[in-house]
């Protein structure tokens, strides 16, 4: 996966992951597991290939930490934050770190909407001119 | 990102926007060559506007509000605009290759800036409208005739014409006009104010009606010219519960094609339109809580903002020259405020009484008063080369009490000596630099106004400025804060005169150096934060919305942005404007606001 980086901003502040999407206006705080996810993610690894190297790790239920993993990278994809990429890049998994592993949170806020979500976003039709409704 | 400042863009040669209009032409020409010409002359203010329809298809949406203007066919127009749509003419469009970027708001393409074709795309009938003014040749252009909204069918070619009659020296403007006897009132303000329904009540009670929404203004000179109203749309518009009631005077009336849309009834005035009026005054309402319509003095440069904001604001390519017409317009007749009436039936007859007497109905404005005290706040570094036109568009403002401080931050040129020419009127005060928001906050300290405001050292303000904030503040009393907009300014390179650079409306909406405040709003949202270099205006604004406080937005210019090389934001995305940091600090305020009292940090606990 990539950044979906024609609209999202995601930069780390005081040791969180700040996400911002100008198209929606809405924005995102991630913190530990869920930083590394998405490292994991922008690095070309998929959920299965995270589940497999994650799988032994202090704290990680294989009955329960996949599906809320899947479920965080569904949020990441819904909010479109992230976009699928056209070619993964093939890096081998993670290694489980040290530090136990906790359900990944992604904490979402759209109170600042007028502020951050900026002109609306334009779609150009195949003709080259924005796209009326259907 | 997208979101790169389109204004940063660079800009398509002329040689290349004539290629392209030439291509679309040539696709008109086709267009019409399909299914054959349709013209229809149109007489407005005394010029021929010949519209060649390609079919039948677009003139059949377009031609209700025209034709009590038309004329016979004949002779040379003044003007030929070549109207079409793709779907009924199998014709396709050429498109220039633009970015979703270069699509503006108000429909400028941002980097097409030819002074010599005309472009914009609108959003709100997806329509391509192109204009060469050396040749008088207009087009228009959408995909699909069928799906033209109603405010198109009512007012179309808007933007066309608008060019057109710009190069005649007239100027279209966002108002209705009614009147008696030839003569008339220019009513002008943003939408929701009462025009329309002004408008079309006095129309109801047999009054002349040359506009709702827009009408074209001429300037005559010499001993029997004036100002003259020239009716550009035989329609109105209003919301479709009103509709039947004018169904009922016999007005023909369009509803919405359907009923969950925004979309307003269009009323067709037919043949009772007035072509010209002679104004006799220029009004711009509010609603008041009185049973009567009463009048009121007003400022002129607030007259002039309600007239020419909205017109701005929606033609594409309309510039300071606009303001500069409806100033010279206001000069001619009286002027001022109508405060209109809970008994909607008497406006007509306030209106009348108006154009008995207009002078004595509306007495000239009083000179400005001298309080209350404005402080204005200069954060400068390094801006030795602009802040003299920065003190002196403060020295000339339409409010008289006003003291201004300069906060020098470090600079390492002759910011402070310049700022200190203007003797005693500029306050000078050093720092080591620390940043905009840190000068801000040491400006605050050192002001002794009951209102404060600030500018950055390389922008200017309009003249009206501090008397149209004091004057919303009247207004709204509770108001804690006044904004306007920003609008982008830079220098031409032929001239070295200021042009504007595309409208108000496409720029940055929470420019602290477009608003006014009241000083005490700073004891309850606190300073600008110190640890943003970017961001900080957001940030505050963002923080006093949080905490309720009364924000009173105005449509008038605030600002006045210089586009140049070295401006701080210059280059940069949305990204840097909004740092993560900036939410970061947003977020961590929330959590805080969330938490239990007992977790909160104690700063927070004892407030």
């Amino acid at each position: 996966m990539r950044i979906n980086d024609e609209n999202v901003s995601a930069e780390e502040v005081d040791g969180e992951l700040i996400a911002i999407n100008f198209a929606t206006g809405r924005y995102f705080a991630m913190q530990g597991i869920a930083i590394e996810i998405w490292n994991w993610l922008l690095a070309g690894q998929n959920v299965e290939q995270i589940v497999a190297a994650q799988t032994g790790r202090a704290g990680f239920d294989p009955a329960k930490s996949p599906q809320r993993l899947q479920a965080f990278v569904d949020r990441l994809l819904a909010e479109e934050l992230v976009v699928p990429a056209a070619s993964p890049s093939r890096t081998s998994p993670s290694a489980a770190p040290d530090t136990p592993w906790l359900d990944p949170v992604l904490e979402e806020f759209d109170d600042m909407a007028a502020m951050l979500k900026l002109d609306p976003v334009i779609d150009i039709a195949v003709d080259g001119w924005p796209a009326a409704p259907a | 990102m997208r979101y790169t400042n389109p204004a940063d863009l660079p800009l398509r040669s002329d040689a290349e926007q004539l290629d392209f209009f030439d291509a679309a032409l040539a696709a008109s020409e086709n267009a019409l060559k399909q299914v054959g010409a349709i013209d229809h002359d149109l007489l407005i203010a005394g010029k021929r506007v010949r519209l060649r329809f390609a079919g039948s298809a677009m003139a059949r949406q377009t031609m209700c509000a025209l034709e009590p203007l038309c004329a016979p066919i004949g002779g040379d127009p003044d003007v030929l605009l070549m109207v079409w749509d793709s779907a009924s003419t199998g014709t396709v469009m050429p498109a220039p290759q633009l970015s979703n970027l270069c699509f503006s708001q108000r429909g400028d393409l941002w980097t097409f800036r030819s002074p010599r074709i005309r472009s914009a795309f609108h959003h709100w009938d997806y329509s391509l409208n192109l204009y060469d003014r050396e040749r008088g040749i207009g087009m228009f252009w959408v995909q699909n005739a069928a799906s033209l909204p109603s405010w198109t069918r009512a007012a179309p070619f808007r933007t066309l014409l608008h060019w057109f009659f710009a190069d005649q020296g007239m100027q279209m403007v966002h108002g209705a006009a009614v009147g008696i006897a030839g003569d008339g009132v220019l009513i002008c303000g943003p939408g929701g104010v009462g025009k329309s329904t002004t408008a079309l009540t006095a129309v109801a009670q047999g009054m002349d009606f040359a506009g709702d929404d827009y009408v074209l203004l001429e300037l005559t000179p010499g001993e029997h010219g004036g100002l003259q109203a020239h009716a550009l749309y035989a329609s109105a518009k209003v919301h479709p519960a009103e509709a039947g009631g004018f169904q009922s005077l016999g007005f023909d009336v369009a509803m919405p094609r359907s009923s969950d849309s925004a979309e307003k009834a269009v009323i067709y005035i037919g043949e009772k339109i007035t072509r010209s009026l002679s104004i006799r005054a220029i009004v711009t309402p509010r609603f008041g809580s009185a049973r009567e319509t009463l009048f009121e003095r007003y400022a002129a440069e607030c007259v002039v903002a309600a007239a020419s904001f909205p017109t701005r604001a929606q033609l594409p390519h309309c510039g300071a020259e606009a303001i500069a017409f409806i100033h010279r317009a206001a000069s001619t007749v009286p002027y001022g405020r109508m405060v209109l009436g809970q008994a909607v039936e008497q406006v007509p007859g306030a209106l009348r009484r108006l154009l008995r007497d207009p002078a004595t109905v509306l007495p000239p404005d009083q000179s400005p008063p001298s309080t209350p005290l404005v402080s204005v706040i200069i954060p400068a570094f390094n801006a030795g080369a602009f802040i003299g036109e920065a003190i002196e568009s403060i020295l000339a403002q339409s409010h008289g009490a006003v003291e201004i401080i300069v906060v020098d931050d470090g600079s390492t040129d002759d910011t402070a000596a310049v700022a200190a020419r203007h003797g005693g009127a500029v306050r000078v005060i050093r720092q080591a630099n620390a940043g905009p928001a840190a000068a801000r906050n040491r400006g605050l300290t050192d002001a002794r106004g009951d209102f404060v405001a600030f500018l950055d050292a390389d922008d200017l303000w309009p003249n009206h400025k501090i008397r149209a904030a004091l004057l919303a503040f009247e207004d709204v009393p509770q108001a804690e804060v006044v904004l306007g907009h920003s609008q982008l300014f830079e220098i031409d390179k032929d001239n070295g005169k200021p042009i504007f650079v595309a409208s108000p409306v496409d720029t940055f909406p929470w420019s602290i150096a477009a608003a006014m405040f009241r000083r005490s709003v700073f004891e309850n949202v606190g300073p600008f934060d110190e640890d943003l270099r970017f961001g900080e205006d957001t940030d505050w604004f963002e923080r006093a919305e949080h905490l309720r406080v009364n924000i009173r937005k105005i449509d008038d210019i605030g600002l006045l942005v210089r586009r140049h090389a070295a401006n701080s934001t210059r280059g940069r995305t949305v990204q840097n404007i909004y740092p993560a940091r900036l939410v970061h600090k947003r977020i961590v305020r929330q959590r805080e606001a969330r938490a239990p009292s007992s977790q909160r940090p104690m700063s927070d606990a004892h407030q």
